[in-house]
């Protein structure tokens, strides 16, 4: 008989990306807890990337220094050949901040995208069953029926059998029409 | 700003770059991974299997709600097996040689308790995939991990409804369906189950998908052949049959039937298919046999409480007071008509609407082709029983 604790370390790290970003079904959180109970390492990666996205939401949105305007302006005063060559890395500091934002961001979507949870398929409406009364069984148009049905795999076979074992079982019971 | 604040934004941006190189590579490597159409229509039509063991969960919806299943699973050589271990046929196995095969699906129920092999039937050639695919949008939905093993998750979508009819996650190796979700005409689930365990290369231990040695086999009751002759079909039941209206969009018929029971009535029943679904249209004479065994014998229903007091149901399980009544089974549901001496039972994933303008219909069709024979209120009057 299966179980939680059989998930390896490989498949919890990744559920943990998903139970972070809040998308992870109940019951994989689970299994992923009953795993993180029995491995250290796994609650300590788990530690560290709860601490990791804490210290990004501290960052909080960017607001632009008060005195940017006015270099900027004092910038575009300046003759050109008056300025200074400043050096390569002093330049790269001075790189516009929405640039810098805009390529944080794009990472962060496509980090997103790479890492988008492949189970996150959207939930199928449930049938609810009917109200059937006791006598409306009819078994041996059912167990035909259910034989006719087995057309390859896109079948559930299993579920399948259910209707047929219980038809069958009716059958053997000597009530077969 | 400060040359700190500077700094830290240029770090920033390194790591988006180095991030985002990650990413393209991730996406790349899942895009390429992706099933093509070939692919696709591979696994939904092979048999193909290596040797496998492991163990099945689910959920389906029957008459009772929705109950749980749980199923130890085998195959090998295109037989499968599955001994049931929880849910309403624990203590059952099943076994089978899928449809699309070389041979014609041949299924067995095993009851462990009373030791008895229940031979359940036979279909013929598999499901035609062209039909499948001319019905059903296969579209691939993503990657998955189902039991430990990657899975492509495929959605077949109706090309008619355009509901969705079933996910199936097949192993991206093996091609095995390690995961289903199947949904009825109107897109709700009605059944879902999957591996938790799965080993390949370690099959069945040797017999388990033969004959089980000591077990009784139960003779059927009823017999079925395929016949393609309306002349042969309707000396066989002793009425015309009605080939029922268009069952609906992208069915098509795919072969008749006929069922010699064993009191001597017959019962005919036209079949089709869209490649996934069936739709059954059954037909038969109500000829009632006092105090003789077989099909029609009155009042001796199959479910539970059938034959009792008050609504009682007939022999095949529907009660006799209702002209037209509908039932479900979760999974699927049916509709049996009546119409003088004629009954109809149509059986499939349809409408419900659909389902009884069919049945109905067929009745009076029935009706309308064939001269009264017998009475109901005078049981055998005719000597007809032969």
């Amino acid at each position: 008989m299966p179980h939680a604790g059989d998930m390896s370390c490989r498949r919890a790290r990744g559920l943990l990306e998903l139970q972070l970003a809040e998308l992870l079904p109940w019951e994989q959180g689970a299994a992923l807890e009953e795993h993180l109970g029995a491995c250290p390492a796994c609650r300590r990666e788990r530690e560290a990337q709860q601490a990791l996205a804490g210290e990004l939401r501290l960052v909080g949105p960017l607001e632009p220094p008060t005195d940017l305007w006015q270099r900027v302006s004092a910038e575009l005063q300046r003759p050109p050949a008056a300025a200074p060559a400043a050096p390569l890395w002093r330049r790269l500091l001075a790189m516009p901040t929405p640039l810098a934002a805009t390529a944080v961001a794009a990472a962060v979507a496509l980090l997103a995208l790479a890492h988008a949870p492949r189970a996150s398929l959207p939930q199928l409406p449930l049938e609810q069953a009917r109200t059937v009364t006791a006598d409306t069984d009819a078994a041996f148009y059912a167990q035909q029926h259910a034989v006719a049905s087995w057309s390859g795999p896109a079948q559930d076979q299993m579920a399948l059998g259910t209707t047929l074992v219980r038809a069958v079982s009716a059958q053997e019971a000597g009530e077969q029409p | 700003m400060s040359r700190l604040s500077r700094m830290v934004l240029w770090a920033l941006t390194i790591m988006a770059t180095a991030a985002t190189a990650y990413a393209a590579v991730r996406l790349t490597q899942r895009q390429r991974s992706r099933p093509d159409a070939a692919w696709v229509q591979a696994a939904l039509t092979t048999a193909e299997y290596p040797a496998l063991r492991g163990a099945q969960t689910g959920r389906v919806l029957t008459a009772d709600g929705w109950v749980a299943i749980r199923a130890e699973a085998y195959h090998q050589g295109g037989r499968w097996r599955y001994d049931y271990e929880a849910g309403p046929c624990a203590g059952h196995s099943l076994v089978l040689t899928a449809r699309t095969a070389a041979e014609p699906a041949l299924v067995q129920a095993v009851d462990h308790a009373a030791r008895a092999v229940i031979p359940a039937g036979a279909v013929g050639g598999p499901q035609p995939v062209g039909a499948l695919l001319r019905n059903y949008e296969a579209v691939v939905l993503g990657a998955d991990q189902v039991a430990g093993r990657s899975a492509h998750v495929i959605e077949l979508r109706s090309r008619h409804r355009g509901t969705v009819a079933a996910r199936i996650w097949l192993d991206a190796q093996t091609r095995v369906p390690l995961r289903t979700a199947t949904c009825n005409a109107d897109g709700r689930l009605v059944a879902a189950s999957r591996f938790t365990t799965i080993e390949y290369g370690d099959g069945p231990a040797a017999g388990l998908l033969g004959a089980a040695p000591g077990y009784r086999i139960i003779p059927a009751d009823t017999t079925v052949e395929h016949t393609q002759s309306p002349e042969s079909l309707q000396r066989e039941l002793g009425f015309a049959p009605v080939t029922p209206a268009p069952v609906g969009d992208g069915f098509a018929r795919a072969g008749t039937y006929h069922y010699r029971c064993r009191g001597g009535n017959n019962h005919a029943e036209f079949r089709y298919e869209d490649g996934l679904r069936t739709v059954s249209v059954f037909e038969a004479r109500r000829r009632y046999r006092s105090g003789r065994g077989g099909c029609d014998q009155p009042g001796r229903g199959l479910g539970r409480g059938a034959g009792g007091g008050g609504r009682r149901a007939d022999q095949w399980g529907f009660s006799e007071q209702d002209r037209a009544q509908v039932v479900d089974w979760g999974l699927t549901r049916g509709v049996r008509a009546m119409q003088g001496e004629f009954r109809v039972v149509v059986i499939g994933d349809l409408p419900t609407e659909r389902l009884s303008a069919l049945a109905e219909d067929t009745a009076r069709k029935l009706e309308s082709a064939n001269a009264p024979l017998v009475s109901v209120d005078e049981p055998a009057q005719r000597g007809d029983d032969a």
